[in-house]
């Protein structure tokens, strides 16, 4: 800012003998060119190119030189990295030289489904900062290796269980993915090898995860996020487990993938006690797969009195009963709705029910017969501070184009309409 | 932090914060034009928000105008800049629980924001996104750069410089040093 000002405050002081004194005054910039931004400015606005394109325009001018790497704070490396940018073996590193170099405020990596071999060479190049990775650990990944890089991993989203005693070195890890829970206690002692983590998820097969489970929560106090994927078990056996997740204070987004049973309705309780304890929670996602889609329709009723609910996720065959307690969670941003069956009923009022709703999300199953008239997209285009709106497969909409672009134009706030997964654009005609 | 989140997006404080924008207090460019703005969306600015903090609110209502000091903003930069606030006061605050600040800095922006920040008088432009920026109006600057960035992506630097008016002060070995050093990114498939 204070450079901007400089720059603006300009001196027409000029003098007649010779350039060198014209050139140490501060210059007048037209009023059209991007060379009166100062480096602040210009820096804030080239951050919003892609990574390429910060190299492609390096040389567009100094200023751009100095100001378009500095924002690079993140290097997502995945497996068709290399590759995508043809760089033989040989070029590999000087490729890695020069972005380390140019993009020196890199802090973290993430090395998504990287070829193992790549690894260490990357590593390597940025190893002297302060570096957090995220990636996976992998079997092939040797002693020396895992000493030397696992004090930095802050992410893990998937590990070989050859790897778990290496979880020990991980000090810095908060989010870690695995599959089964008993991948994160010690084959020999039992002893539980990752502790105050933020986020974490996993899959849940068995019974005999009940005891490891208590012993998560209760070294892990300082959850923020968890998954858990259920894919069987008795009612008591996930009413236990909701009840231990409800010792998670700090719990602020919970995913449950459960399989619901017959005639099965407890849930609704264990929805309570999750409600009743987890005060922090702002984020629910319930995928439930049923073996009788006969729900207990009391299911979603503690829903409204989730204290700081603001984004949900359904997923289930709902019918219209279980959707009514949905109309009373008054302070929700975001809503995603999966293989449902709607009515209009739901989003009657919706401006109403969900005045702050940024996002919503609708995808029908194929086949399930509903159809978005021009009455329920009258609903959902008076929510007046939707962004988002992504009305997913096997929703039908019998509006042609024009009507449905007429009916969304007055939701000027809305930046990203997707109908069957195609965008549609709503925007004005371009100048 | 999550009891005061809780307590900024509650119902209550919606409500004051239109009772508030009902308010008008004064904004003075750098050319001298006064233009009234709902008190709540002129706080959109950082720089008028500590002003009205420190000023106390009945101070600001009823004696002169908040001047605007900074050369960008001109008449037609702060009635531009004005009009935005006017439109985005009531939006909802960014949640930091969540980490979507990755996605919104790739998403688009709304079709208003486009057509608003779509000014054919690339001066006006580049005052607004000053103006802006010298106001702190986080939001507004963001709407400037995404539009700027939109439109040199996939541009050769050339065209870049064309159309934002930019000197190359590069000699042509240097500009060479530099293809040579990104010559992986041209290699690209």
């Amino acid at each position: 800012m204070a450079k901007q000002m400089k720059h603006l405050k300009t001196s027409l002081e000029t003098t007649d003998d010779g350039n060198e004194d014209i050139k140490q005054q501060p210059q007048i910039y037209a009023k059209d060119s991007f060379d009166g931004f100062g480096d602040d400015l210009c820096g804030l606005i080239v951050s919003y190119l892609s990574f390429e394109d910060r190299f492609r325009l390096e040389c567009v001018s100094k200023q751009f030189q100095r100001t378009v790497f500095g924002s690079v704070v993140n290097l997502t490396i995945d497996h068709l990295f290399f590759s995508h940018y043809k760089a033989v073996n040989s070029a590999k590193s000087q490729m890695l030289a020069t972005i380390a170099i140019k993009c020196s405020n890199i802090e973290s990596i993430d090395c998504y489904a990287m070829q193992d071999k790549h690894i260490p060479e990357v590593l390597a190049v940025f190893r002297d900062k302060c570096l957090q990775i995220c990636g996976t650990l992998w079997r092939e990944f040797g002693l020396e290796f895992v000493q030397q890089f696992a004090p930095l991993m802050t992410r893990i989203n998937s590990m070989d269980k050859q790897q778990i005693p290496s979880l020990i070195h991980c000090h810095r890890l908060s989010e870690l993915s695995v599959d089964s829970l008993s991948d994160i206690f010690d084959t020999t002692s039992g002893q539980l090898l990752a502790k105050n983590l933020k986020t974490f998820s996993f899959h849940c097969y068995k019974t005999s995860d009940e005891g490891l489970m208590s012993a998560f929560v209760d070294q892990n106090q300082s959850l923020e996020c968890l998954h858990v994927y259920m894919y069987s078990g008795s009612h008591e056996t996930r009413q236990q487990l909701c009840q231990q997740l409800s010792q998670l204070p700090h719990l602020r987004d919970l995913l449950l993938y459960l399989r619901v049973g017959n005639g099965d309705n407890s849930l609704a309780e264990s929805l309570r006690t999750i409600g009743e304890n987890c005060k922090q929670l702002k984020q629910l996602s319930l995928m439930l797969s049923s073996v009788n889609k006969k729900l207990d329709s009391k299911t979603l009723d503690a829903l409204p009195s989730y204290p700081r609910l603001r984004r949900l996720t359904l997923s289930h065959h709902f019918g219209h009963k279980f959707m009514k307690p949905l109309k009373r969670c008054k302070g929700l941003t975001h809503l995603t709705l999966y293989s449902m069956k709607l009515s209009d009923t739901l989003l009657a009022n919706c401006d109403k029910q969900w005045p702050r709703l940024q996002y919503l999300r609708i995808n029908c199953m194929a086949g399930n017969g509903f159809t978005f008239s021009s009455k329920s997209l009258g609903h959902i285009s008076r929510l007046s501070a939707l962004q988002t709106l992504l009305l997913g497969y096997g929703v039908g909409i019998d509006l042609n184009d024009n009507a449905l672009k007429d009916l969304l134009t007055g939701m000027s706030k809305l930046k990203r309409i997707e109908v069957n997964g195609v965008k549609v654009s709503i925007g004005l005609p371009s100048k | 932090m999550a009891d005061n989140a809780d307590h900024i997006d509650g119902d209550d404080n919606e409500d004051v914060r239109a009772q508030q924008n009902l308010i008008k207090i004064k904004l003075k460019s750098s050319e001298g034009g006064i233009y009234e703005c709902g008190l709540t969306a002129a706080k959109m600015s950082d720089l008028v928000k500590n002003m009205v903090e420190s000023l106390g609110t009945d101070a600001v209502v009823t004696t002169e105008p908040i001047i605007l000091g900074n050369e960008a903003v001109t008449d037609a930069a702060l009635k531009k800049i004005i009009e935005w606030v006017e439109f985005h006061w009531d939006d909802p605050p960014v949640d930091h629980d969540f980490e979507d600040e990755k996605d919104r800095r790739n998403e688009e922006l709304s079709h208003w924001d486009k057509q608003f920040i779509d000014v054919d008088d690339q001066a006006l432009l580049f005052d607004v996104i000053a103006a802006a920026n010298y106001m702190d109006i986080k939001g507004l600057v963001e709407v400037g750069a995404k539009h700027i960035c939109s439109k040199i992506r996939g541009k050769s630097c050339q065209e870049v410089r064309e159309m934002l008016k930019i000197t190359n002060d590069f000699t042509a070995e240097e500009e060479d040093a530099i293809h040579k050093e990104n010559a992986w990114i041209y290699a690209k498939d």
